[in-house]
């Protein structure tokens, strides 16, 4: 059943509504597009509709394909009307302007859930391998429900000044337990990644006693925290040239790639491993700043 | 006065980046006072009172005005990688520079630059920082202090020395958290945000109130020997006193009946919103209560659900 979370009239002739497709399943409420760029979640929902369509299903599942349509449609990161990040605005204010009370209509409608999974884009221009994304803080209540998710990873990391406002925050706040999920790359669909995703998120929902099913068996996904990360940051502007593919096993020294000065072609810095690891994370643009991060390398085997 | 480059950074394709502080007094130590003006891009208004307090401090240090061991430092922009192309934000990644002080030394881009930046500030006696917000309108110009440290109340205490119409006082939101104001009263400075009237177009006449208003404050804090005309007795206020006048059902041409600063009277209609096609009335937008108007859009377009007044209520 299509349900409306939050509609409000734009000038001329159209409304944003904001949709959520409500099936009787338990409550799990599936966020997606909080930016603009998670075409991972599209094949979620498509598989997940298949289960509302053919199974005997207990609870509530709500499935929200776009909180910021507008964005969507624009292929926009941000709200385009207030060139604003949505996911840096919660938990809003339902008296506040279009774009808080949004936030809060949200955050009004998602409160109180089992449990949210927030299916988010990889920073732009990052390339991710599947993870979920725990902040430590609320690390015994979500760490159980994340490793089921058939993620490779689960990330258990410290919160900045930067997230306190997002919605995975602002929901672990009133203690609606919020998954943030992040792989492949922003603005692209990874097949693989929206499969494997939705096998976890319905193993997720067995467990939580949402629909019959025998066990679910898939591989559980490595623990992993901010100290075996290694970040990777280019010291130089210009071109950055990978040398290696994401995903792969490398060792310490080895080149990642290289960052060239386009006008002088010469080579200004040759980015290197800081550790033998995993290639966790890899640019995929070529124009780089001073502190823009290429990789993250995952220390160990 | 001494121009200092605060921080620089190579950027591709383009000139390096410069931060620019101005500073007057003494040249070592911690500022006593430090003014910040734009760190957004369109924030043309805030650089442009700092670039006219700059010539007005200058020519009180020529004067012998400044007092014996004081340093003040005016960052007129902090940001003119994106105020030159006219991006709000970080042009490459769309990042607000302002969301993520103190910054860190080890991370990305405009953390680095926030680092920088916040290098020159941290230690400040007092911290003025001129700022704008994220929706189009002209507010009354005002001093606003968030409550985010053990020194608000202490700043709160001595606002008035600006001598604006207005001080607001306000709780910090999570998104306060990475704000310069912010990260300057976790570090024990008095600091304070100075809204003009305007953001991405230059007012004169309320450039020139908020550059008084500054010398003023930097008088009454010992910083300056200037006499400075008095001010407004400012009226504090909790930002939760102001009443705002919303678009509750209709949306399309904004027509406003009133200006900022401007006294109403409950019942008064204050504009009206008109249809996208027809041009017929969708709603009228009535003061619910007698004041002064604080804030007033200026967009011609407006959306459903959205604040278009702000009226501080008669005392």
């Amino acid at each position: 059943m299509i349900q409306t979370v939050f509609s409000a009239a734009l000038p001329i002739g159209e409304q944003l509504v904001v949709k959520k497709n409500r099936a009787d399943l338990v409550i799990v409420n599936t966020c997606a597009f909080i930016e603009s760029a998670k075409k991972e979640s599209i094949d979620s929902i498509i598989d997940l509709g298949w289960l509302k369509k053919n199974h005997t299903l207990r609870g509530i599942v709500d499935i929200y394909p776009a909180l910021n349509p507008l964005g969507m449609s624009a292929a926009e990161h941000g709200v385009p009307l207030f060139d604003l990040d949505l996911d840096r605005t919660f938990p809003g204010n339902a008296k506040g302007n279009l774009n808080e009370a949004l936030a809060a209509a949200i955050i009004a409608d998602i409160k109180g859930a089992n449990v949210c999974i927030d299916i988010h884009a990889p920073d732009a221009y990052l390339r991710e391998v599947s993870q979920v994304r725990v902040e430590e803080e609320h690390e015994k209540r979500l760490l159980p429900l994340a490793k089921l998710l058939n993620t490779q990873y689960v990330w258990v990391h410290a919160t900045s000044t930067a997230q306190h406002a997002t919605l995975a925050h602002a929901l672990n706040a009133v203690r609606t337990r919020c998954l943030v999920v992040e792989m492949g790359e922003s603005m692209h669909i990874t097949e693989d990644c929206g499969s494997w995703l939705t096998e976890g998120i319905l193993r997720l929902i067995a467990e939580l006693g949402g629909w019959s099913s025998s066990s679910i068996s898939l591989p559980s996904p490595r623990i992993i925290r901010d100290s075996q990360v290694h970040t990777v940051s280019s010291g130089v502007p210009g071109v950055f040239l990978p040398r290696v593919e994401q995903g792969v096993s490398i060792r310490r020294g080895q080149t990642l790639g290289i960052v060239a000065d386009p006008l002088s072609a010469t080579v200004l810095e040759e980015v290197v491993a800081p550790t033998s690891g995993l290639l966790f994370s890899l640019r995929d643009h070529p124009v780089v700043y001073p502190g823009t991060l290429v990789a993250r390398v995952l220390e160990g085997r | 006065m001494r121009r200092l480059t605060l921080f620089k950074m190579d950027i591709p394709y383009r000139e390096p980046l410069r931060v620019t502080g101005l500073e007057f007094g003494v040249s070592h130590g911690t500022p006593t006072a430090a003014i910040v003006g734009s760190t957004r891009g369109d924030e043309v208004q805030q650089a442009f009172i700092c670039a006219n307090l700059v010539a007005g401090l200058k020519e009180l240090e020529e004067g012998g005005a400044l007092a014996e061991g004081s340093r003040i430092l005016v960052i007129p922009c902090t940001n003119p990688l994106s105020l030159n192309v006219g991006s709000r934000f970080w042009p490459a990644d769309g990042t607000d520079i302002n969301r993520l002080f103190p910054g860190k030394a080890d991370g990305e881009t405009t953390e680095l630059v926030a680092a920088g930046v916040f290098a020159s500030l941290r230690g400040s006696a007092y911290g003025l920082q001129l700022c704008s917000f994220n929706q189009q309108g002209d507010f009354l110009p005002h001093v606003r202090v968030t409550r985010a440290g053990a020194v608000s109340e202490e700043s709160l205490a001595i606002a008035g020395d600006f001598g604006l119409p207005c001080v607001v006082s306000r709780d910090p939101t999570p998104f306060d958290t990475g704000t310069l104001n912010y990260s300057w009263q976790s570090h024990g400075t008095n600091a304070f945000s100075l809204y003009s009237a305007t953001t991405d177009r230059i007012d004169r006449t309320s450039a020139e109130q908020v550059v008084e208003s500054v010398l003023r404050f930097l008088a009454a804090r010992g910083i300056l020997r200037t006499r400075v005309p008095r001010g407004s007795v400012s009226r504090q206020l909790d930002e939760r006193e102001l009443v705002d006048v919303r678009t509750m059902t209709g949306s399309g041409y904004l027509e406003n009946n009133v200006v900022v600063g401007e006294t109403v009277e409950k019942g008064q209609e204050l504009g009206r919103v008109l249809d996208g096609l027809d041009a017929h009335v969708r709603e009228r937008l009535v003061a619910p209560t007698s004041g002064r108007i604080f804030f007033c859009r200026t967009q011609a377009l407006i959306q459903q659900r959205m604040v278009v007044y702000r009226i501080a209520p008669e005392a």
